[in-house]
C-alpha cells in the first residue's frame, strides 16, 4: 500500500486527480473546519493539524516516518520551493564556467559563498526578492560572505578577479585576500548607511588598497533612495570628491561611481 | 509507488519535530525527545534551531536548515 493510499485510508479521501504534494499546515486564520482542503489546480492537499484528532495525528506520524525511510524528504514549504528552484538552476549550468575557474584558486568557504551568490545574482537579474538569500549568505559566512555576495552581484569576479588571475597568478594571490576581507574595490551603499559614512569608508579602504597598488574605488548604489544619497553626497562633499578623477555610470536604477586617484 | 512531495508550513514546525520524536532545549536547539542532552545535527554537522529547521532529508533522519547555503549543498548532493 503506497503512502498516498494509506493517507487516503486515514482521511477517507477521494482524490482522483493527480496529487503532487501534501502540505501539513496550521489552520492559522481559521480558514476551514475541515481536516484538509484539496487544491486541484496545484495538485496539493493541505492537511490542517488543528482540525485533526490525536488518533489520526499518530497515524500521520507513523506514515511520515515510514515515508522518510522509504526515500522521501519532508521539507518546510519555502525550503521545498527554493530547493526546486535550485534544481532547475543547476540544470541550466549557467555559472559553471565561473565556478570551475574559481574552485581551485579560492578557499572552500569562499567558493561556497560564491556559488550561493551566483544564484542570488540570477534571482536579482530576474527582479526577484534577494533579501532572505543575502541574509542567509551573511549568516553563514559573515561579513566576508556579504562582501563576496556584493562583489559577485556587481560582476567583480568575472570582470576583475578572473582577468587579474589570468594576467598574474602572483598578483591575484597578493590581492584576493584584501579584496574579499576588506572589500577594498568598492563600497556598496545600503539604506542604513549615512551620507557622512561614504567618504570615511572611501578614505579607509583607499588607505589599504593604495599600499597594494590599487588606485581606484567604485561606489555602488541600487534603487532611488541609495542613488539619491550618492548624488547628494557627491554634491555636498564636492571638495572631497574633486580629489579624484570621477566617472559616473547610471542605468536601470543602478549607479556606479568610479573614483580614480589623480 | 507515487512520488508525492511532502511539505509543512512554518507554524507546524514544532508538531513535525514531535512526529520525528524531537524537541527543543532551553537554547532553542533541536534535541532528541528521549535524550535532551543529545543535539540533532544537520547533514553538514551543524547544530540546528527550531527557527532554522527546514526539514529532513530523504532516506534517513538527517536534518536540513532552511537557508540558501544548506539547500544549495543539498541540491548538488542528490
Amino acid at each position: 500500500m503506497s503512502f498516498l493510499d494509506k493517507l487516503k485510508a486515514i482521511f477517507n479521501l477521494e482524490v482522483n486527480c493527480p496529487l503532487i504534494s501534501i502540505n501539513i499546515a496550521k489552520n492559522s486564520n481559521n480558514l476551514t473546519n475541515k481536516e484538509g482542503l484539496y487544491d486541484q489546480a496545484k495538485g496539493r492537499l493541505d492537511l490542517y493539524l488543528d482540525n485533526i484528532d490525536e488518533v489520526k495525528k499518530r497515524e500521520i506520524k507513523e506514515l511520515i516516518k515510514e515515508s522518510i525511510k522509504e526515500g522521501n524528504p519532508i521539507l518546510e514549504i519555502n525550503a521545498s520551493e527554493l530547493l526546486s528552484q535550485l534544481y532547475e538552476y543547476n540544470k541550466e549550468n549557467k555559472n559553471n564556467q565561473t565556478l570551475n575557474f574559481f574552485k581551485p584558486i579560492i578557499p572552500l568557504e569562499d567558493f561556497e559563498a560564491l556559488e550561493s551568490s551566483l544564484y542570488l545574482r540570477e534571482v536579482f537579474i530576474k527582479n526577484g526578492d534577494v533579501s532572505k538569500l543575502k541574509q542567509d549568505i551573511r549568516k553563514r559566512f559573515g561579513d566576508r560572505g556579504n562582501t563576496i555576495a556584493n562583489l559577485c552581484t556587481a560582476g567583480y569576479f568575472e570582470k576583475f578577479l578572473l582577468p587579474l588571475y589570468n594576467s598574474s597568478k602572483e598578483r591575484f594571490k597578493e590581492l584576493y585576500e584584501i579584496i574579499v576581507a576588506k572589500s577594498v574595490l568598492a563600497i556598496f551603499i545600503h539604506s542604513q548607511m549615512s551620507q557622512e559614512q561614504i567618504p570615511k569608508d572611501i578614505t579607509n579602504k583607499l588607505r589599504i588598497s593604495t599600499k597594494y597598488g590599487i588606485k581606484f574605488i567604485h561606489i555602488h548604489g541600487i534603487g532611488d533612495y541609495n542613488i539619491n544619497k550618492i548624488k547628494e553626497c557627491l554634491g555636498e562633499q564636492k571638495e572631497y570628491f574633486d580629489f579624484f578623477q570621477k566617472e559616473i555610470y547610471e542605468k536601470d536604477n543602478i549607479i556606479i561611481v568610479e573614483l580614480l586617484l589623480k | 509507488m507515487e512520488k508525492v512531495r511532502i511539505t509543512f508550513d512554518n507554524p507546524s514546525k514544532r508538531e513535525i519535530l514531535d512526529f520525528l520524536d524531537k524537541t527543543t532545549n532551553k537554547e532553542g536547539l533541536i534535541v532528541e525527545k528521549q535524550n535532551p542532552e543529545q543535539k540533532v545535527l544537520t547533514f553538514d554537522g551543524q547544530e540546528i534551531s527550531l527557527e532554522e529547521f527546514g526539514g529532513v532529508k530523504r532516506g534517513s533522519e538527517v536534518f536540513i536548515k532552511n537557508d540558501l547555503v544548506s539547500l544549495m549543498r543539498l541540491s548538488k548532493e542528490q
